[in-house]
């Protein structure tokens, strides 16, 4: 059977890779964004580590916990949030090893339950999406430093020598 | 362990919605770009699919065969994707039971590569996702906001499927 490991593993690295590019550009950029004043490139930064984690704690079964950062309005919150997610998905790549079953847990609307392969595989879906967002964003200003291409699947084995 | 299958089935699901999706909008929305005017709605649309068709090619053993297309200048080519998106990403979902073997190929520059299967399958999830991103943000662009992606999660594809 082929696993969602090898994403979990590229979610990872992706999400490393792509917020330390954002953290080398101008911090202007992170108020930019593409149509939606709301979605600015740091929010949508802060909206994929806080959903992260949120997903993380299910997986876990963890306590609930609300996302907390200590910066969130300066640029120094990208080293925040990438703390945040060395340690959110390495947890996950742990996880991804699990045996699917239902897990319930706690969210503000009250108890919940779902599969651990439909909070996994959305926990994928949802950095992608929402790191393709941010490029758009940069994109969108005229900040062409990041190819999105260079942080695809084989860019992650090409560049961590995976063996593939 | 967790099976790829979920995000196999979810890919094959939102594909076919935002390509439906983007078929009911004015057919000049398929020339919105965010900022590479390379870049068109349509010619992200095109490149999905006809990434997604190597993939598979791969995964199958084939030789590779360049995607063609009857109609790629018209507003029709839409409905010829929607058809390969189904022909292939059902395709795709087969090979979620294989084992994790390598697979050696040939690709378009005409060297060669092998990969595990994983790599290509997951790659092929990847890249239809990130790519479904941009289509929706160049639409985003211009003004056009009738395609919300939080309804394409997958969370939404399991409410909508069960």
């Amino acid at each position: 059977m082929i696993s969602v490991e090898v994403l979990c593993k590229h979610m990872a690295w992706a999400n490393q890779e792509i917020y330390k590019a954002v953290q080398k550009l101008d911090s202007k950029v992170l108020d930019y964004y593409l149509i939606d004043p709301e979605w600015t490139v740091k929010n949508i930064m802060i909206h994929i580590a806080g959903a992260s984690h949120l997903y993380g704690q299910r997986l876990n079964g963890d306590p609930f916990s609300k996302f907390e950062l200590k910066n969130p309005d300066s640029p120094d919150v990208i080293d925040e949030l990438l703390e945040h997610l060395e340690r959110i998905d390495t947890q996950l790549v742990k996880n991804s090893n699990l045996d699917d079953g239902v897990i319930t847990f706690m969210t503000s609307k009250g108890e919940r339950s779902a599969a651990a392969s439909s909070i996994l595989s959305q926990m994928v879906f949802h950095s992608a999406e929402h790191r393709a967002q941010i490029v758009a964003a940069l994109d969108n200003h005229g900040v062409r430093d990041i190819n999105l291409d260079d942080y695809d699947v084989w860019s992650y084995i090409d560049n961590t020598k995976q063996g593939d | 362990m967790i099976s790829l299958e979920l995000l196999l089935k979810h890919m094959g699901w939102a594909n076919q919605e935002i390509y439906k999706a983007v078929q009911k909008l004015d057919s000049k929305v398929l020339d919105y770009y965010i900022v590479d005017p390379e870049w068109t709605v349509k010619r992200i649309l095109i490149h999905t699919v006809s990434a997604a068709h190597s993939y598979e090619q791969r995964l199958a053993g084939n030789d590779l065969v360049k995607l063609e297309l009857d109609n790629p200048d018209s507003h029709e080519v839409i409905d010829e994707l929607l058809k390969h998106l189904e022909r292939i990403d059902n395709d795709a979902l087969k090979y979620v039971d294989m084992e994790d073997k390598d697979i050696h190929y040939v690709l378009s520059d005409g060297g060669e590569r092998t990969s595990k299967a994983s790599t290509i399958l997951s790659q092929m999830v990847f890249h239809s996702a990130e790519h479904r991103a941009q289509i929706v943000a160049a639409l985003d662009k211009h003004g056009v906001r009738d395609i919300n992606l939080d309804e394409y999660s997958v969370w939404g594809y399991q409410l909508k499927t069960n």
